[in-house]
């Protein structure tokens, strides 16, 4: 986080990460079309050669809060190309918040755990915490033929500790989701790290309706599975849900 | 609070070639008869252009009141407060011109101010307090009002919005191509020190391993011919004497001649060991993995040890689970694992006791991680199998230690028990060279259990040379003669596979 007393301005980092071709940009892309123009500005691309990003993208989302300070979320991509590790540790530094975008696809499930590693490493790299930090998972390219099953994704958000997402972000499916579930994590972590809310009188609620309008998020993957298995606990044996 | 280059955003006299700007901005004032002032945010003026205001300006400044009014004025368009995302700020002067501040965004954030102006909102007349200046010629003002441009609210908005957007294009470009070339050169840094990073590891692991190399290839040269050529003349000639070869033996003789038979075979089966040591420490396992079916590995196992337990009285049992599937392992090396666990068991358990051998499949985090594997989860099912004992039991302190070459738990010079203390280091490297673990947990007098896990998905490119994202190619440490492998690490020991 980088506060500005002069400008009462904060501004909160937040880097997409993932393996090659996982959907970081299009993610980018989707948001910039589907959040309200007005907290939304300009979906810059830093340099790109063949539609792959060299360095990064950057979209900043911007809203003047009721206390009267102006609230910044620039949300960034890695290049995912391997050549490129030093930029990506470049772009993390200082993330106040990381999505890590992963391919669904079976074959991509070695390249999603190298960046895995490679992303927790950066960030200890850069003086975070990487058990600390607010991450969430997007399992991008739900629609793909061979990509893993609902059961298998449901299976890794109960065994991990971030939430899990999935989506289709060529489509927008799943992304606004995402960043709205990332937003409420970070405001959690902020509040623990800098008693924002009080401190700020900012709070989560505030930034959402700013940034999403009336959108409200779909829960997590576990979250949703929870409330499935609840539901179906207060079912009486031999009705239908 | 870390901020990056990336967080980092240049003043507009960085951003803006602050020259070629003014021209656009002087065109601007020329088309439109209306005069433009660019600040920054620390409100240094980059632009001042003047329209048609200069000849009130100056008349205005020419009087002590007007003046006092006037630099008043300035100091309100300067710091008047304006917010980024918000609409222009409406000023009036004294003499009812107007002003508009607009508020130039770069990012998100606030970069600067455009204050536009002055134009006459409106047919203006001399304000009636302005009377009260006896210096001031109303007449003359009065005139000199009238050059000032007249433009109304919308005009003025679109005006100021097609400078704002052209501003807007000037910043951007400029700041995307500062940022790329930020980047560039951070990147080149990065990347070089990473290489570099890398290079003196590649280096320090080359010398380590020309060392480890010379050392290996002494000591194996020493063992092989200083221990094994002499050994084997032992063993022959007692073989020799036995047959009676040098004639007959006496009874007596011939007890003596067998124990030196005995003994020299048990040497060179120390010997072995020795070797199978050193080719461990030095890396240079061999992992022959083949399709193996657990209950057989287990019973080919238990056919060494079934006459040692079978003299002792002591009861073996099988507990293999259903749909145990086979694994891909090097069944040379399993069997020795848990050859040497059973041959444990039973030297340490008291006559009428009971071993049982278990074999399921479990779920379990990667060896030396602290979590489930996320993305592959493949490479959490192992093939665990215990060797469960009811023995004299291992001291909780001397658990670990168990584990370390040569280390015996009784080494007094009277201890009841035989063995070199290097079977249990063997098999926990060998357990290590498939990515599995070997542990051990005992209650003294109750017995022991030996846990031996196998992963089915032990290979992955994530494991590789290459641990981040492909570019660190920091190379696996390999073990010194003195080193020894950290328990349940995985890549402790070097592996070739075949």
């Amino acid at each position: 986080m980088q506060f500005n007393t002069a400008q009462r301005e904060i501004v909160l980092k937040v880097v997409y990460y993932g393996p090659p071709l996982s959907g970081k940009t299009s993610n980018l892309q989707a948001l910039h079309r589907a959040l309200k123009p007005d907290a939304c500005g300009r979906l810059t691309t830093l340099d790109t050669a063949n539609d792959r990003t060299l360095f990064f993208d950057v979209l900043p989302v911007t809203m003047n809060t009721r206390s009267g300070y102006r609230l910044k979320l620039k949300l960034f991509t890695v290049p995912g190309q391997v050549i490129h590790a030093a930029t990506r540790r470049i772009v993390l530094s200082g993330a106040d918040a990381v999505v890590f975008v992963a391919d669904s696809q079976r074959s991509e499930s070695q390249n999603n755990n190298e960046f895995w590693r490679g992303m927790r490493r950066f960030l200890t790299e850069n003086g975070l915490d990487a058990d600390s930090i607010p991450v969430v998972i997007q399992f991008n390219k739900r629609d793909l033929p061979n990509a893993r099953s609902n059961d298998e994704l449901i299976e890794v958000a109960r065994k991990g500790r971030e939430p899990v997402y999935p989506a289709v972000a060529v489509r927008g499916e799943g992304v606004l989701d995402t960043l709205y579930g990332l937003i409420e994590l970070l405001f959690v972590d902020l509040n623990k790290r800098y008693n924002f809310v009080e401190r700020f009188q900012i709070t989560a609620e505030e930034l959402l309706t700013a940034v999403f309008g009336d959108f409200k998020g779909e829960p997590s993957l576990s979250q949703r599975a929870d409330i499935a298995s609840k539901a179906a606990a207060r079912t009486p044996r031999g009705t239908r849900p | 609070m870390t901020a990056s280059i990336l967080d980092d955003v240049p003043p507009l006299s960085e951003l803006l070639d602050v020259e070629g700007f003014r021209e656009i901005c002087k065109s601007f004032g020329e088309l439109y008869g209306i005069g433009i002032k660019l600040f920054d945010a620390e409100g240094g003026k980059l632009v001042d252009v003047r329209a048609g205001d200069a000849h009130l300006s100056s008349y205005l400044f020419g009087i002590h009141e007007t003046q006092v009014q006037l630099t008043s004025l300035v100091n309100q368009l300067r710091n008047q407060e304006i917010r980024a995302g918000e609409p222009a700020v409406i000023v009036d002067d004294f003499v009812g011109l107007r002003y508009k501040i607009a508020p130039i965004v770069n990012e998100g954030s606030l970069a600067g101010r455009v204050i536009f102006g002055p134009y006459a909102p409106g047919d203006i007349k001399v304000p009636a307090e302005l009377a009260k200046h006896k210096e001031l010629d109303l007449y003359r003002l009065q005139g000199l009002l009238r050059t000032i441009p007249v433009a109304s609210e919308k005009q003025v908005d679109r005006i100021l919005a097609h400078l704002l957007s052209t501003l807007d294009v000037v910043i951007h470009s400029s700041y995307k191509q500062l940022m790329t070339s930020r980047v560039h050169i951070a990147s080149i840094n990065g990347a070089f020190e990473d290489l570099e990073r890398v290079n003196r590891t590649l280096q320090d692991a080359n010398g380590q391993l020309k060392e480890l190399d010379r050392l290996k290839s002494n000591f194996i040269a020493t063992v092989s011919h200083e221990l094994r050529t002499p050994l084997t003349s032992v063993i022959g000639y007692s073989e020799m004497l036995l047959e009676g070869m040098a004639g007959e033996l006496v009874p007596e003789q011939r007890d003596y001649v067998k124990t030196i038979l005995e003994k020299g075979e048990s040497l060179l089966v120390l010997i072995g060991q020795v070797l199978d040591l050193s080719r461990i420490e030095s890396g240079n396992v061999l992992i022959m993995k083949s399709q193996a079916e657990p209950a057989e590995l287990v019973k080919l196992a238990l056919s060494d040890v079934l006459p040692q337990a079978k003299k002792r009285n002591i009861a073996l049992e099988t507990a293999i689970a259903d749909g145990v599937e086979p694994i891909s392992v090097d069944t040379d090396k399993i069997r020795r694992i848990l050859v040497n666990l059973l041959g444990n068991a039973v030297k340490f358990t008291p006559e009428g006791g009971k071993i049982t051998i278990k074999a399921n499949i479990e779920e379990s985090k990667p060896v030396g991680s602290d979590r489930f594997d996320l993305f592959e989860p493949e490479r959490n099912k192992y093939l665990r199998i215990d060797v469960i004992d009811t023995g004299i039991g291992i001291p909780e302190d001397k658990l670990e230690r168990i584990f370390d070459s040569f280390f015996q738990v009784d080494n007094s010079s009277t201890r009841q028990f035989g063995g070199t203390g290097l079977g249990l280091s063997i098999a926990r490297n060998f357990a290590a060279a498939h990515r599995g673990s070997l542990t051990v947990t005992s209650s003294v007098g109750a017995g022991s259990t030996f846990t031996l896990k196998l992963p089915y998905v032990a290979e992955s490119a994530s494991d590789k040379a290459a641990p981040v994202d492909g570019l660190d190619a920091t190379p696996e440490q390999p073990h010194t003669t003195s080193g020894r492998a950290t328990p349940g690490a995985p890549g402790m020991t070097k592996t070739a596979t075949r």
